[in-house]
This record gives C-alpha cells, sequence and structure tokens, in this order.
C-alpha cells in the first residue's frame, strides 16, 4: 500500500517535470528551427548586405532588411512615446490614488485590454484612426503615427501592470518618512516612490518595446507596409514582423529564407529587450 | 512662553470599532524628553502618531478632542508646516534609496528652503549635531542604504533637523538597533534635548528610566499615570504602573 503511494508521488513529480521542461524545449526548437532556415542566407549574401542592404527584392537576390529594421525601432519608439506616459500615469493613479472601488474596476479592464486580438486593435485604426490622420495630418492615413498610436495602446497593460507591481511594492516606510518630513502627496510620489521603483518602471518600458517590435496583424494592417525607411510620422513603413507575415505564404527557395532571416534579427533584438529588461528587474530585488 | 510643546484634552482615537485611545490627557514639556511606555498595543504608538498626524495616512480612523501644539490647535495647523515643525522617527531606519547627500536635502526640497549653494552648510551643520559629520562627510555621495543601522537611524535624526523641527517624535528608534547602537542613539536624545522637545515611545523600561525627564504609562488605551519619570519608577501613583514597572506583566 505504502509503495503505491510513494510509487504515485513520485509519478506526479516526474510527469509534472516533464511538462515544466516541455517550455524550455520548445524555445529551444523555435530557436534551432530558426536559425537553421535562417542563417544559410547570412553565409550566402553576407550579413552586411542583409542587415545593413537598402534593397528588398528577394526574387532577384536582394535581402536588405535595413529600412525594416529602422521602421521596426520607429513604430516601437513611437509606441513607447505614446504608451509610457499614460500607462505610467494609469500605474501611478492605480497605486497611489485609486480608492478599493476603482481598484476593482480599472484592473480588470486592464486585464481585459490585454485579452483584446491584435486583429481587433487594427482593425479599429483602419476603421478610425487612419481616416482621422488622412483627413486632418494628410497623406495616406497608413502611416508610422496610425501604427505608433495603435501600438502605444496596446502595450498599456504590460506597462501598468509591471508599472504598478514596481510601484506597490515600493516600502510603506518611504512613503511614511517622506509624509512625515511634510512632503505633499505628490511630492513624495514624484520625489521618492517614482524614484525608488525606477527600473521596474524602466523594464515596464522595454517589455513593452518587445511587446510592440513584435506585434505583427496590427501592424500590417495599419503601417501601410512600403518598402522604405519612412521620412516623415506621415510616411507608410514596413516592419520586421510585417514582412514576415505578408510574404511567407507564397515565398520558396531563397525568399523563404530570407524571411527566416528576418526572423533571426527579429529573435536576436527581442532576447536583447528581455535581457536587458530582466537586468533591470534583478538589479532592483538585489537592492 | 508656553511650557508644554504638545497637549492633549480628552482625545479619544478609534480605528473603526476599535477605541485605541480613551480620553487621554496628556502633556508634553518643551526642551525636555518625554516617554511613553506600556505594552504592546496599549496605543502608545497610536498617541504619537496623532501629534503629526501619522494617523491620517491609515483609512477607518476617527479623533475626537483636543490636540494642541503650542497652545495652537492642531485642526488650525496646516498639515505641511505641522510635520515640519513636528518631525518623526520611525521604528525601523528609514533613509530613501538614494545617495547621503539626497536624504540630506530632501526636507529642504521639499520646503523650497535655502539656496542650493546654503545646504552643504546645513547639511554639514545637521550632521555635526547627530555626530555623524567626520563619518559621512566623505561619504555624502554613497548610497544611504549601505550604512549601519545605527547610522542609518542618526541619519534619519539628521534629515530630521534639516528641516528645522521645534518637537521631535520617535517611535521605538532603537527597536532595530543592538545594544551600544541603542546607547549612543541615547546620548544623541539627550544632547538634543537642549534644543528640541523630544517625545519617545519606547517599550524599553530601562531606556525611559535612563533618558526621559517625564514619563507617561498606557495601558490599554488608558494613560494610567504621568509624572516625572524618578516618580513613576520609584513611587508610581497606580497599581498598574507598578506592577507594569516590576515585570508583573507586559
Amino acid at each position: 500500500m505504502i509503495d503505491r503511494t510513494v510509487l504515485k508521488e513520485h509519478l506526479v513529480k516526474w510527469v509534472l517535470v516533464a511538462f515544466a521542461l516541455s517550455s524550455l524545449l520548445f524555445l529551444f526548437l523555435i530557436f534551432i528551427f530558426i536559425l537553421a532556415e535562417g542563417l544559410p542566407l547570412f553565409l550566402k549574401v553576407g550579413v552586411n548586405k542583409i542587415i545593413f542592404g537598402m534593397k528588398w527584392a528577394p526574387t532577384k537576390g536582394y535581402f536588405g532588411i535595413f529600412p525594416m529594421i529602422i521602421s521596426s525601432f520607429l513604430v516601437t519608439i513611437g509606441a513607447l512615446i505614446i504608451g509610457a506616459p499614460l500607462g505610467l500615469s494609469c500605474a501611478i493613479y492605480l497605486s497611489e490614488y485609486a480608492g478599493k472601488r476603482t481598484k476593482m474596476l480599472l484592473k480588470p479592464a486592464i486585464e481585459l485590454l490585454a485579452g483584446i486580438p491584435s486583429v481587433v486593435f487594427g482593425f479599429l485604426g483602419v476603421i478610425y484612426i487612419v481616416p482621422l490622420v488622412r483627413s486632418y495630418l494628410g497623406g495616406s492615413g497608413f502611416s508610422l503615427i496610425s501604427t505608433s498610436l495603435v501600438l502605444g495602446v496596446m502595450i498599456l497593460p504590460t506597462i501598468i501592470s509591471i508599472s504598478f507591481d514596481a510601484l506597490v511594492s515600493v516600502p510603506r516606510t518611504y512613503r511614511e518618512g517622506s509624509a512625515a518630513m511634510g512632503a505633499t502627496k505628490w511630492q513624495t510620489i514624484y520625489k521618492v516612490i517614482i524614484p525608488s521603483a525606477k527600473s521596474g518602471i524602466l523594464a515596464s518600458f522595454i517589455l513593452g518595446m518587445g511587446r510592440a517590435i513584435g506585434e505583427t496583424m496590427a501592424v500590417i494592417m495599419i503601417a501601410g507596409n512600403a518598402l522604405k525607411i519612412p521620412t516623415s510620422i506621415l510616411d507608410p513603413l514596413r516592419t520586421l514582423t510585417g514582412n514576415i507575415a505578408l510574404e511567407l505564404a507564397y515565398a520558396t527557395g531563397d525568399h523563404r529564407l530570407g524571411l527566416f532571416s528576418t526572423g533571426v534579427v527579429l529573435m536576436v533584438i527581442i532576447m536583447i529587450l528581455n535581457y536587458v529588461a530582466n537586468f533591470g528587474i534583478k538589479r532592483k530585488i538585489a537592492k | 512662553m508656553d511650557t508644554f510643546a504638545l497637549r492633549t484634552n480628552k482625545l479619544n482615537l478609534y480605528y473603526g470599532d476599535f477605541h485605541a485611545l480613551k480620553d487621554v490627557d496628556f502633556q508634553v514639556y518643551s526642551r525636555a524628553i518625554t516617554a511613553l511606555i506600556g505594552p504592546s498595543g496599549c496605543g502608545k504608538s497610536t498617541l504619537l502618531r496623532c501629534f503629526n498626524r501619522m494617523n491620517d495616512l491609515q483609512d477607518d480612523v476617527r479623533i475626537e478632542g483636543e490636540i494642541y501644539v503650542h497652545d495652537e490647535r492642531l485642526e488650525d495647523i496646516d498639515i505641511i508646516n505641522l510635520r515640519k515643525k513636528v518631525g518623526m522617527v520611525f521604528q525601523r531606519p528609514n533613509p530613501f534609496p538614494f545617495t547621503v547627500y539626497e536624504n540630506m536635502v530632501y526636507g529642504l526640497k521639499v520646503h523650497g528652503m535655502g539656496h542650493r549653494r546654503a545646504w552643504r552648510e546645513i547639511v554639514d551643520r545637521c550632521l555635526h549635531s547627530v555626530g555623524l559629520l567626520d563619518e559621512l562627510k566623505d561619504k555624502l555621495h554613497t548610497p544611504a542604504l549601505e550604512l549601519s543601522e545605527e547610522i542609518k537611524q542618526r541619519l534619519c535624526v539628521a534629515r530630521l533637523l534639516t528641516v528645522e523641527p521645534e518637537i521631535i517624535l520617535l517611535d521605538e528608534p532603537c527597536s532595530a538597533l543592538d545594544p551600544i547602537a541603542t546607547m549612543r542613539i541615547e546620548e544623541l536624545m539627550i544632547e538634543l534635548k537642549e534644543r528640541y522637545t523630544i517625545l519617545i515611545v519606547t517599550h524599553n523600561m530601562q531606556q525611559a528610566a535612563r533618558v526621559s525627564d517625564y514619563t507617561g504609562f498606557m495601558l490599554l488605551g488608558d494613560l494610567v499615570e504621568f509624572g516625572e519619570t524618578s516618580q513613576i519608577f520609584t513611587s508610581p501613583r497606580d497599581e498598574r504602573t507598578e506592577g507594569y514597572i516590576t515585570g508583573r506583566y507586559g
């Protein structure tokens, strides 16, 4: 009898270990798969000609993705310019000012925002943002600014929830200490709480950037997907993710490999962002 | 000149339904050290926190009765000036996670006091008052969190002095410190009473006996007895006080 219970315990434990490790396995497989498909072209065409190449015409042997790298960064920075102040303000309101009831209303709303499919964001962008930009600012409306606006809203949940956690974890003793010095609530927030939560807030921005740079569906619907470096905020652009999604369906041969190379670049960028974000979070814990 | 820096009249305080302070009539003499003693949960910290309105930070607190700061009603003083005038040192040293210098000028910044150029002098003077100038004058730009607990607590006192308070509230300021550090903080208190009024809450009776001029004993929200420290510890009038100081409970 005892043996069977012990056996069962062990069995459960090992099954769980196997499942837990499977996510690591998946990550590893994805990594191998993308590198295996994406690296050969780097060797064949040359790293420089891909990363710094200006022309993307894969059927004619041009695999330059530099405009897309720049475009991806531009929409990401744009998203951050819109999402960071909004998200941080919301997190500050939630952690410092909101009463229990407001919190109970806002937090699920933010979680719901995170759960809205990106195609819906893209759809709303096409229906509302694009025409608004077209009629008030000019251009076709499919542009850097429209994409940044939509992405800015899409990264809000990430920024809000991680900044909120960082703000809430500032020890109560700092707040009391500041209040006891005669600081007003805003002075306490601005001069003590935000600086204390700095690394967590920065991590939230970086993870938001990761989210923005990886977003695909909403971006291809709104960005216009033109193959050049935008020169104004009203110009259309094509991102790394957009490039893969738009062309994979019909790509063959070297063209297909070119898309995997795009994927390699994207993956490296996202890994760097995650590393930097984790570094920020860890440093805060170490303190 | 008024003799009382702080005074309460029929002070009652409730946390929700819990009656935490019951009809407390209490005085704190100017430029002296007054200690509040009593078992945990007796309301001594709560009473202390009334004087700089720290209880306001908590929800569900109701206060009745009168509190005077130098004969001025507490409600008539705006909270910013009140907290500048009545500074507080906490149980656990709570320097901000900035440099020593940033900690020291925090109050000056918040109250817009003095010129940036004059700050250094104020910082030096206040560090000197708590005996830290030699120790820290070359470490002004190191993070305050790297200091030892005792130095942190002294720094918190020094930080307070920059905004020129009149009254200093100390909420069990030595409970996180070792005996030698405790002794040093006690010496500091005795030095500071020349210029400041000090009210200290302590669970350590010997500490009250060593440093204070007046002592109040609290039990279950009542101020049972108040008087000169020597009298409280040698001939308490109330048998509950006697029971506590002779160690029968608490």
